[in-house]
């Protein structure tokens, strides 16, 4: 139970030192880098609902730091039914689930996200310590 | 003497007795009497209380559609916001000053929106601009001009799980009702309501001389408490003991309770029309019915209206007698006038207007869509009783996209006609099915179930389960793939006459649709130009155990017979089985699991189930890399080509045709980045057609995606995929391709063609990739 603590507040904090070191947009939200974006017609790449998802995005974290995980788990799906190609919303997501002591949904979602993250080294790195994390608790339960 | 006093006497007391029992007699009667009426009172009080502080009604369930997500970049026209604001009864006006409305102009909408609660967060109205630069939104803006980077409509009603009395009802607080709502019921129905104790000796006495002086009964004398306990407690049976019942219970129910409850009671209980079989209660189900708005909204002249329809709502239907209504909703503002509730000016403005009604069509909101409306009940029906369905006001939220919904429905109608007149099908024989899903969420935005739009019928998507054919081949080759060691995508596999034994000893021999063998061919070629001898090669070599494994773990969900028929998609499948399978294949082999419910909500609006998102990792990323290659091979130069002739060649799709035997079954299951759709044609009585899943399925299919905003799809290489330039011919490297290769299985590299990519003769795949 304690070590469980101990995990979930290491989390936590690691999320707001990743929250704050992430590259902030002009308008304050967090993207990928578009420049290496892949495809020819890529969402990345497309800036015209890029103000949309960086929005839902913040409401989204934002909800999460609040522990409100429901509801921020509610947000990232509207910004997934806009780019459902962004990590970052799995990255959010995984993060809810495993707060809420969903680990093997949190597996699968931070693994979704993953190949999606091959342009932004962060949210890639994210993906994978919470992977970490969350396979440790998995192997643990 | 003495003997005449004694008997004097005893006859005296004989009487005395005999008045004494009498008296006995009838106090005892009058005390029955009263013990009786007490314990009559006692029990209906109990039934008069308990019902009225209990559930009133048995509340239908109503099922919402998606919120339309406004933000800036998103493909829509002003025209189809402009449908969807008429469409949840937002009202044209010069300029939105409330909500509920909105103003157009060349290159904007400005709409007040109404709030919501959803899920997350409560959207407040508030008034905001859409300005459009061609078919996009270019900019979103509030009242004071400050940028909102999203926001969102209220989602609209699309239909409803009723009680079995069918009776439908919203329910609406008294202070949500306008003031003219209650003024002119009061006015129209029952002017001393609040005067009198629950009966009007006034009331009664004005209709007993009304109904003499007819010769027949032309006039009630019931209060509106009466009303509410005729139609609350009782019957329609007009009896005298019926009649006093009433009374007695009229007056029980003011004694318990306050004026203001008994009339936001009736405005919820009363009956107000009929759309088929479902009965319409209540005003806020009324307002919607008549004018699909909510009665918050409406103004004099229609709250007049539906005030007038309380007397008789069959009567003065305002569709069926349009002047009947009119003259009863003028009587209603004539009357308001004269109690003094409205000015004369107020009454005669009201008077000159249009009933302005909803078309009765649209007025059926409930009827437009019952294709998506019977997924949604099955998929309720796992989690929620009928019972609590029917009955406790649900709140259901959806993911139906209802202008995709209209567009699938509309290109549905037209292509048929177009392929019965074309190839000279009988008419009206032909059917279609088609399911459309968000990929990446799996969320079922639209369900065509028949050809015809707004068919309430056997539900083909559903429940036409029909052999898939080629549609199954990617399951083949991804059971092949997952072994890198033995299979790529350049792997040669012959295309010449196969026979398999089966076990019950025929033989099984597969033909090629064309009857021509193609002999050595590469597996992506096997796929993208669906050759049945080759497939059916490859999947006896992989074995029927690891394909039926592979669709298994794609989603599909039932019993598979072990038959080696199966490889060319003997298998029967529903569109929505298909759907889930291709899902799997678009969402680069995470199965999430079809939804069309989003949220449930009780009646009381507490959150109740939300459907949330799930994955599940089923496929290696790069094996579905290898399979997605492959299925946008068949859209490029294979069985799919024709797509690209419509759409545009920068957009990646992948997709699968499939024909079964003698064309009775044409198929089509494609994706973009954003989008899969499933289209099956064929006909109801398995007759043969013309039709192959190229001609068929295939353009129906591109009709629909030409109206989605499609994205191309998510094809990003992934780690331990590498591509090479190979050889597409066993010879040199004669017309090389660009391949992609699970790392381990790399073609050697005296037979990569590498250095000959300076040919000119580069592929469709090279061409849009840059790696």
């Amino acid at each position: 139970m304690k070590a469980g603590l101990q995990y979930t507040i290491i989390f936590t904090l690691s999320f707001f030192l990743v929250a704050a070191c992430t590259p902030v947009t002009p308008s304050g939200g967090r993207l990928p880098s578009s420049d290496q974006a892949i495809t020819s017609n890529s969402p990345i790449k497309d800036p015209a609902s890029k103000d949309a998802v960086i929005k839902l995005l913040e409401d989204a974290w934002r909800y999460n730091r609040e522990r409100q995980h429901d509801r921020s788990n509610t947000v990232a799906e509207r910004a997934m039914r806009i780019n459902h190609s962004e990590a970052e919303i799995y990255l959010i997501m995984a993060s809810n689930y495993f707060s809420l002591g969903q680990f093997s949904l949190a597996e699968q979602v931070a693994s979704k996200g993953l190949p999606l993250a091959t342009d932004n080294k962060l949210i890639k790195k994210n993906l994978n310590q919470l992977l970490v994390l969350v396979r440790a608790k998995i192997i643990q339960e | 003497m003495i003997q005449k006093i004694v008997k004097k006497s005893r006859s005296k007391s004989k009487i005395n007795n005999k008045d004494n029992s009498r008296l006995a007699w009838i106090w005892r009667t009058i005390v029955f009497i009263l013990v009786a009426t007490t314990i009559f009172l006692v029990i209906v009080d109990v039934f008069v209380y308990k019902k009225f502080t209990g559930k009133k009604w048995s509340l239908p369930s109503h099922v919402y559609s998606r919120p339309l997500e406004l933000y800036q970049g998103l493909s829509l026209s002003r025209q189809l916001l402009e449908w969807e604001l008429q469409e949840l009864g937002y009202k044209k006006v010069d300029a939105a000053k409330a909500p509920g409305q909105f103003s157009v102009s060349e290159q904007s909408v400005e709409f007040f929106s109404r709030g919501f609660e959803f899920w997350d967060e409560r959207e407040p109205p508030k008034l905001m601009m859409a300005i459009f630069a061609g078919d996009k939104i270019s900019g979103l803006k509030d009242s004071h001009g400050r940028v909102i980077a999203i926001t969102r409509l209220e989602p609209m009603i699309i239909g409803g799980i009723y009680p079995s009395r069918k009776e439908d009802r919203q329910l609406v607080k008294l202070d949500k009702v306008p003031s003219t709502l209650a003024a002119a019921l009061i006015a129209i129905e029952d002017q001393d309501f609040y005067r009198h104790q629950g009966i009007s000796f006034k009331g009664i006495t004005r209709a007993f001389l009304a109904n003499i002086t007819e010769g027949k009964i032309v006039q009630g004398g019931s209060t509106i408490t009466q009303q509410l306990v005729k139609n609350f407690y009782l019957n329609e049976k007009r009896t005298l003991s019926r009649k006093a019942l009433e009374a007695i219970m009229a007056v029980l129910l003011e004694i318990h309770f306050t004026k203001q409850e008994i009339l936001e009671t009736y405005i919820n209980e009363v009956y107000l029309g009929q759309s088929g079989d479902r009965a319409i209660h209540g005003f806020e189900m009324a307002s919607n019915h008549y004018f699909n708005q909510p009665v918050k909204e409406l103004q004099l002249h229609q709250t007049a209206l539906l005030a007038g329809l309380v007397k008789g709502a069959s009567f003065y239907n305002p569709w069926r007698h349009p002047k009947r209504a009119l003259n009863r909703r003028n009587l209603v503002l004539d009357v308001m006038s004269l109690a003094g509730v409205i000015s004369r000016v107020d009454a005669m403005t009201a008077k000159v207007k249009p009933l302005a009604i909803t078309s009765p069509i649209s007025s059926r909101g409930h009827l437009k869509y019952p294709s998506y409306l019977t997924l949604v009940k099955r998929q309720l029906r796992q989690t929620y009783k009928q019972s609590d369905l029917q009955t406790a006001g649900l709140r259901i939220f959806t993911n139906f996209d209802p202008q995709i919904q209209r567009k699938v429905e509309d290109r549905v109608t037209k292509r048929i006609e177009k392929l019965e007149s074309g190839y000279g099908i009988e008419t009206g024989k032909l059917q279609s099915a088609s399911v459309i899903v968000r990929v990446g969420s799996g969320e079922v935005v639209a369900v065509a179930g028949d050809r015809k739009p707004g068919f309430d019928g056997f539900n083909r998507a559903l429940d036409a389960r029909r052999p898939v054919g080629s549609t199954i081949k990617p399951a083949i080759y991804l059971a092949a793939l997952e072994n890198p060691e033995s299979y790529t995508l350049n792997s040669k596999i012959e295309d010449i006459s196969i026979s398999v034994s089966t076990e019950n000893g025929d033989i099984w021999q597969p033909r090629n649709f064309g009857r021509k063998s193609h002999g050595l061919i590469p597996l992506y070629k096997g796929l993208g130009y669906s050759y049945n001898q080759a497939t059916a090669r490859l999947g006896m070599n992989v074995g029927l155990p690891a394909v039926i494994d592979s669709i298994k773990r794609l989603g599909y969900s039932r019993p598979l017979p072990r038959l080696p028929s199966l490889l060319l998609g003997s298998i029967e499948m529903s569109p929505i089985e298909l759907a889930q399978i291709y899902h799997t294949i678009a969402a680069n082999g995470f199965y999430s699991p079809l939804r069309a419910i989003s949220s449930v909500f009780t009646a009381e609006n507490i959150p109740l189930k939300r459907y949330r998102f799930e994955a599940e990792q089923r496929f290696d990323a790069r094996v579905m890399h290898l399979i997605n290659y492959g299925l946008q091979v068949v859209l490029r130069e294979g069985t799919g080509k024709s797509a690209y002739q419509r759409l545009p060649e920068d957009l990646l799709l992948a997709g699968k045709t499939g024909t079964t035997n003698d064309q009775r079954d044409s198929w089509f299951a494609g994706f973009s980045g954003n989008y899969l759709s499933v289209v099956w044609m064929g006909r109801d009585d398995n007759e043969k057609t013309p039709l192959t899943g190229g001609s068929g399925a295939l353009r129906l299919w591109i009709d629909i995606m030409i109206e989605l905003e499609n994205r191309s799809l998510v094809f990003q290489k992934p780690d331990g995929v590498n591509y090479y330039w190979v050889s597409s011919s066993q010879n040199g490297c004669h017309k090389p391709r660009y391949l992609p290769f699970i790392a381990g299985s790399e073609p050697d590299k005296r037979e990569s063609c590498a250095s000959k990519n300076d040919t000119g003769i580069l592929d469709w795949f090279s061409r849009n990739f840059d790696w």
